[in-house]
């Protein structure tokens, strides 16, 4: 599945450029929206792994939204746009947990690097989630179970789905393979 | 004796007042550098954002603006406080310019008062802010150009404020448009709904109503029986942003409909496609005033469009005519294909004609309106013009186009009488794409249907959505392919849902036409037999070359894909280009009253290259005054033969110079020691370099021509500050002026030099201007030349690179001095050039690798 990215603007221009820009030059997948007080009904519908949006707009700014991701606990990394000039928004921006902020105007490349930045972020985080999560399981079976499951889809995306192969790498019977892939 | 010393006293005297009345405008002088540098920095900032490689916004363009207007009215206040206020002119012109980038910003100015109702005798293009541009231009071609349009009057802007002011509406409409979220139909259609009803449900103050109805009965008293149309002609319409067919046109409108009419006008920038239009290039509704234009209806045997070049093909030397019989409305609104003539541009020959069969034709009625009627079937596929109409047409077009120096989108008619008429002129937006080279062998592909013309290039695949009225537009998928019979109004707002459009009936000439360029999806209209395609068909439209082939062709939609420069279409991108177009040029090049004035000003650029110019003359012409001249200043001792005086501006030279002379030691202005260490490294020539017989034939010719320079210096000056030069050099018999500051603020850095004249002909004099350019473009000099004048710049460089550069052209100056007359081919030019490249050390010597 793509990773998804929502860019809010109230400026039209600054979505288009955006939309061109994340569509041509990266594999994700971006949607739009000029109107920030339509972000919170959205965030409760689909999951976006970034939200790219403008610091000043009408109505709910960058700021508010991103009071909102935070205290909803949503997962989406955030990205600031702000005008030049803006630096004490932008830091204030970051002490609320924005993964970063851009100054406009800005160069197409900055914009890729910083959303490729973001993604990886997010990738890690959700990662790092999933193995604290195993570490703390209680008592040490249930960890070990979780663990090895893990494991096995690891091993079943490195050969390809392919038993023998992954039997032989991993020093696991044939019929526990077996019965982990007919569980899948 | 005494005489002889009071005479030296009083000289000293008059010298030292002169010098001290210099020292206090150079303080002004100063100041307009620095508003000038200011002012090119921005623009060169704006320059490099339009190249594609950076996202910026509105408030980019806008904050960008106002730091150069601050900088050009200091610029020109300070010129004039300099000059005695010699150059008001000036400031009207940058008024002009700078009034024409705020009608690119789509009504971005507040309305100013005005007449409720202004007839168009009183027009012209400068009102584009108060009547809109398709009134502005009427009055324009009326009034400026001479060409016949129908005789009308504007409903202005200011009426417009005035109705919505005294309804309250403006509040409630911003709230409204608020909401909207533009990608939902439904939405577009609710709100626009509401406000429709809203603008319909107010009263139009009497005042008002009393003027438009004052003007109507005017207009009927001057054309008997004449009928009238109403037709929207709002601020911002017609501009970047065509707006085609997005507002409404009422046709043969009886006068005690017209307060009907001017609300429904008014209302018509509420349908679905017009909030959409704006909402989606960004435009503040608040600003798009509408006024409304009143004219004389021409009861039209023909009608239609001009494009005075092919839109989609900009390579071709084409005019493009397309033409109906009966009123235009059913070619701009696509109901009919029309016959389309391709023209050469060189001699209005008919290089190409397409009749096409025209059932109906729409005339007006007798009570108020308009009727279709039959074409009887043996005119039916006649041509709708005839070849001398077609040639007159053209003639008017293409004189419109010379007027606005762009391309042009004319709608005209033909009344029954046989007069032409033209009835609107609007910029015509071509595409520039590039042909994709890429290959596809379209053998592999199953073709389904072929036919009808390009309207906009490109190829888009997806599932077939068919659509027969607005009605069906609320489901258009994503990504589908929407077939129509006709082009009908509200197509616009799916436009960047679809992957292709195709239609049935219309042309190139369409509004829907030139809204699918702006939009840029891949577009065929005039393709038949649609009907064998269902919804849900996966096809691929080849918009490029008229085909649709079955299925999903991705490789082909890739390969058809235009190569756009990468931001090109999208607004802000035109915006900005546009707007740099009356900044950014350079058209002032070359010397002389002739040049300098400041109607010649085309761009803010010119204004402050005009400015700086003046600005140096104000400062400096006492000076170059030869009576001035002699008690002036110090005179410099050096091994190079060239009587050279120097005046420090920013110190008493009489401590350091008590004997009237300096010694090239003694030179502590930085810019100046760099360059005369280049002049003393290369060293007078012993002789100048070997010349033929008609290198001399050029002197003796030029010399006549010198006598324009009289009262100016045949010596050379130099006026001096720590940081700053301005030399002037007679060399021989050419001419040069070098200015340069070298200062610790990289930002006020800069090196001008002026290079003119020569002792041999005139092309001799040309290859040595080539020859500087060449050399001094190598070093990084932006260089412009006219014959044998050059001006070359370059600025925002710290000091040490200044300090080089000057050097280096100490060098070029006397390398170059008296060269002309040896430069007797290109051969030559080429010769001398490589030579001077080595010596400079820019090219290897000979027997160096590179």
């Amino acid at each position: 599945m793509k990773q998804k990215i929502l860019a809010v603007d109230d400026e039209v221009h600054m979505l288009k450029l955006l939309e061109r820009i994340i569509g041509e030059k990266t594999a994700y997948q971006i949607q739009t929206t000029n109107n920030a007080l339509e972000v919170p009904p959205l965030l409760t519908q689909q999951n976006f792994d970034i939200i790219i949006t403008d610091l000043k707009m009408p109505g709910m700014d960058g700021i508010d939204l991103l009071k909102h991701i935070k205290e909803k606990n949503i997962d989406s990394e955030v990205i600031i746009i702000t005008a030049f000039g803006s630096m004490e928004s932008a830091i204030e921006a970051l002490a609320r947990g924005a993964f970063d902020y851009i100054t406009k105007p800005f160069k197409k490349e900055q914009i890729i690097f910083t959303v490729d930045r973001a993604m990886k972020f997010q990738q890690l985080k959700r990662e790092n989630n999933r193995f604290t999560e195993i570490l703390n399981l209680e008592p040490f079976g249930l960890a070990e179970a979780k663990f090895k499951q893990e494991y096995l889809n690891r091993l079943k995306e490195r050969c390809g789905a392919q038993s023998p192969e992954m039997a032989s790498r991993s020093g696991f019977s044939p019929d526990e393979i077996a019965a982990f892939l007919k569980n899948v | 004796m005494n005489w002889l010393k009071s005479l030296f006293l009083s000289r000293r005297r008059f010298s030292d007042e002169l010098i001290k009345s210099i020292q206090e405008k150079f303080e002004h002088f100063l100041k307009i550098l620095d508003c000038n540098y200011r002012v090119l920095k921005i623009i060169s900032d704006m320059e490099e954002k339009s190249q594609g490689e950076y996202l910026f916004d509105m408030s980019y363009i806008q904050n960008s603006r106002t730091e150069i207007n601050e900088g050009m009215e200091q610029l020109i206040a300070e010129l004039n406080i300099l000059s005695g206020d010699r150059y008001r002119a000036l400031r009207d012109r940058y008024r002009e310019i700078n009034h024409e980038l705020d009608m690119l910003m789509a009504g971005g100015a507040a309305i100013e008062k005005d007449d409720y109702v202004v007839p168009f005798d009183m027009l012209g293009r400068e009102r584009a802010f108060s009547v809109g541009s398709k009134n502005a231009q009427l009055g324009e071609l009326k009034t400026n150009l001479g060409l016949p349009v129908p005789d009308g009057f504007a409903i202005s802007a200011w009426a417009y404020k005035r109705f919505v002011e005294a309804n309250y509406l403006q509040e409630k409409i911003t709230d409204k448009l608020s909401r909207i979220d533009i990608k939902s139909y439904s939405d577009l259609v609710a709100i626009g709904n509401e406000i429709r009803a809203m603008v319909m449900a107010s009263e139009i103050p009497s005042d008002l109503s009393d003027a438009i109805a004052a003007a109507f009965v005017e207009l009927k008293k001057r054309n008997p029986s004449a009928k009238i149309a109403m037709r929207s002609s709002a601020i911002g319409e017609d501009t970047l942003f065509s707006f085609a067919g997005q507002y409404q046109s009422l046709l043969n409108v009886p006068p005690e409909k017209a307060l009907d009419g001017y609300r429904s006008i008014i209302a018509s920038k509420f349908t679905p496609q017009a909030i959409y239009y704006y909402l989606s290039h960004s435009l503040a509704e608040s600003n798009l005033a509408m006024s409304v234009g009143c004219t004389v209806m021409i009861d039209a045997a023909a009608a239609g469009v001009i494009y005075t070049r092919d839109p989609v093909n900009s390579e071709s030397d084409t005019i493009l005519v397309s033409s109906i019989f009966g009123l235009g409305k059913y070619l701009v609104d696509g109901t009919l294909t029309p016959d389309t003539f391709l023209l050469s541009r060189n001699d209005g020959r008919i290089v190409r004609s397409q009749i096409s069969t025209k059932a109906v034709c729409l005339r007006m009625s007798p009570d108020g309106g308009t009727v279709e009627e039959p074409v009887p079937a043996e005119r039916q596929n006649l041509p709708s013009l005839q070849d001398a109409q077609l040639k007159r047409i053209a003639e008017y077009a293409l004189k419109i186009e010379n007027h606005y120096r762009t391309p042009q989108d004319i709608e005209w008619a033909i009344g029954t009488n046989g007069q032409i008429y033209i009835l609107q002129s609007r910029p015509l937006q071509i595409l520039r794409s590039k042909p994709t080279t890429r290959p596809v062998d379209i053998n592999l592909f199953r073709q389904l249907a072929s036919g009808g013309m390009t309207v906009c290039p490109g190829a888009g695949a997806g599932p077939v959505y068919k659509a027969s009225s607005a009605s069906d537009l609320a489901a258009v998928p994503d990504g589908s392919v929407l077939m129509a019979a006709h082009p009908f109004p509200g197509l616009i707002t799916i436009m960047e849902k679809v992957s292709a459009i195709v239609t049935s009936v219309g042309s190139l000439a369409s509004h829907m036409a030139t809204l699918a360029r702006e939009y840029r999806v891949p577009t065929i209209a005039g393709m038949q037999n649609l009907e064998r395609f269902g919804n849900g068909d996966l096809v691929t439209v080849d918009a490029t070359e008229c085909v649709i082939y079955a299925d999903i062709q991705n490789d082909l939609v890739e390969a058809r894909k235009p190569e756009f420069d990468f931001f090109e279409d999208i607004g802000i991108f035109l915006i900005l280009r546009q707007m740099l177009d009356r900044i950014a040029p350079l058209n002032l090049i070359g010397r002389g009253d002739t040049v300098f004035k400041p109607e010649n000003c085309r761009t803010l650029h010119d204004i402050t290259r005009f400015a700086h110019q003046k600005a140096m003359e104000e400062m400096f012409s006492r000076i170059l005054r030869i009576d001035n001249q002699n008690y002036l200043g110090v005179t410099l001792k050096s091994k190079i033969p060239l009587k050279l005086t120097i005046i420090y501006i920013d110190r008493d030279i009489s401590q350091m110079a008590p004997k009237g002379f300096i010694t090239e030691e003694q030179i502590d202005s930085a810019p100046m020691r760099s360059f005369w260490a280049g002049v003393m490294k290369v060293g007078w020539p012993s002789a100048p370099p070997p010349v033929d017989f008609k290198g001399f034939a050029g002197v003796l010719g030029t010399t006549l021509s010198r006598s324009e320079e009289a009262g100016f210096s045949e010596n050379s000056f130099a006026i001096l500050s720590r940081n700053y030069m301005l030399l002037s050099l007679r060399m021989g018999f050419h001419f040069s002026t070098i200015e340069a500051m070298c200062s610790e603020e990289i930002s006020k850095n800069y090196i001008r030099m002026h290079f003119k004249d020569g002792g041999a002909s005139l092309d001799r004099r040309i290859r040595r201007i080539r020859l500087i350019t060449e050399v001094l473009s190598r070093v990084g000099f932006e260089c412009h030349s006219r014959a044998d004048f050059l001006d070359t710049v370059v600025s925002y460089l710290d000091c040490d690179m200044i300090a080089s550069l000057l050097y280096q052209l100490g060098r070029v100056t006397i390398l170059t001095k008296q060269l002309d007359m040896a430069l007797s081919s290109d051969e030559v030019t080429l010769w001398y050039t490589h030579d001077i490249l080595k010596k400079l050390g820019i090219e290897p010597q000979s027997g160096e690798t590179k």
